[in-house]
């Protein structure tokens, strides 16, 4: 079935946080499991811990309490303190996947976050409700969870 | 509903061959039993319960009957299989639109 392809903006969420760019990557991305509230938002049962590995090729997965792992993506940029781009499987048709990316850029009292999530045109007429879903829970868990969590840390 | 209909017409193997035989042009029941491994009789069956189940339709050309894929009941079906996809995508989509009230 071939769906067309038409033009869908991202979703981009930028905040900024109390840390130089490479502390806010290294909290982002190291400190991944200690900020994503993964009890609640998790595609697996069961949750335990949630990572994204360091290197590309790397998986960002979820782990279950039987040891189960569920990917999340894979890791196609791993650039710090720049850059970190992962593609974005969850719960989605295969050859499908979307595309997270992260972007540090320096400030003069911190480093200014943007996450952009794209990819929704594959999806088709499906996308709209999810991009919405997607596009109010970024704005809880990136420009919360992860601003709190970055802001404590950094002070 | 139509979906229904159209899924339980397409869980006949030799059914879905006859139906993709058509999907790209209007074809003559000749045509379409050519090369397949049961009768023209058949064959003329298998597009009796298509046309029933709405996935297609038949018109006259000349002498001759054609066949062809009905557009409107695949969109139909298409829709009927997005929203049961959406259905099943609650997890994490949910979840993350969820956190906003917590």
């Amino acid at each position: 079935m071939t769906i067309a392809r038409f033009p869908v903006p991202p979703i981009v969420k930028r905040v900024t946080v109390r840390a130089a760019p490479a502390r806010a990557f290294a909290l982002f991305a190291g400190d991944f499991a200690r900020w994503w509230p993964l009890s609640r938002v998790h595609t697996g049962p069961d949750p335990v811990d949630c990572a994204i590995e360091p290197r590309v090729g790397g998986r960002a997965f979820e782990r279950a309490a039987d040891g189960h792992e569920t990917a999340w993506g894979t890791v196609l940029a791993y650039d710090p303190p720049h850059r970190l781009t992962f593609s974005w499987i969850v719960e989605l048709p295969a050859g499908q996947e979307q595309l997270v990316e992260i972007r540090f850029t320096p400030e003069d009292r911190g480093t200014t976050v943007e996450l952009t999530h794209s990819g929704w045109e594959q999806l088709g007429e499906a996308a709209a409700s999810l991009r919405e879903r997607y596009d109010r829970g970024w704005g809880t868990v990136f420009e919360r969870h992860f601003v709190d969590y970055a802001n404590s840390a950094a002070t | 509903m139509a979906y229904e209909a159209a899924l339980a017409a397409l869980s006949d193997p030799t059914r879905r061959l006859v139906f993709e035989r058509i999907l790209a042009a209007p074809r003559p029941v000749t045509v379409i039993a050519e090369g397949l491994p049961v009768s023209r009789p058949a064959v003329s069956q298998h597009l009796k319960v298509l046309k029933e189940a709405g996935l297609i339709t038949e018109r006259r050309d000349g002498t001759r009957r054609l066949y062809a894929a009905n557009p409107q009941a695949l969109g139909e079906l298409r829709a009927a299989i997005e929203a049961m996809w959406h259905e099943a995508l609650g997890g994490m989509a949910a979840a993350i639109d969820k956190e906003r009230e917590g």
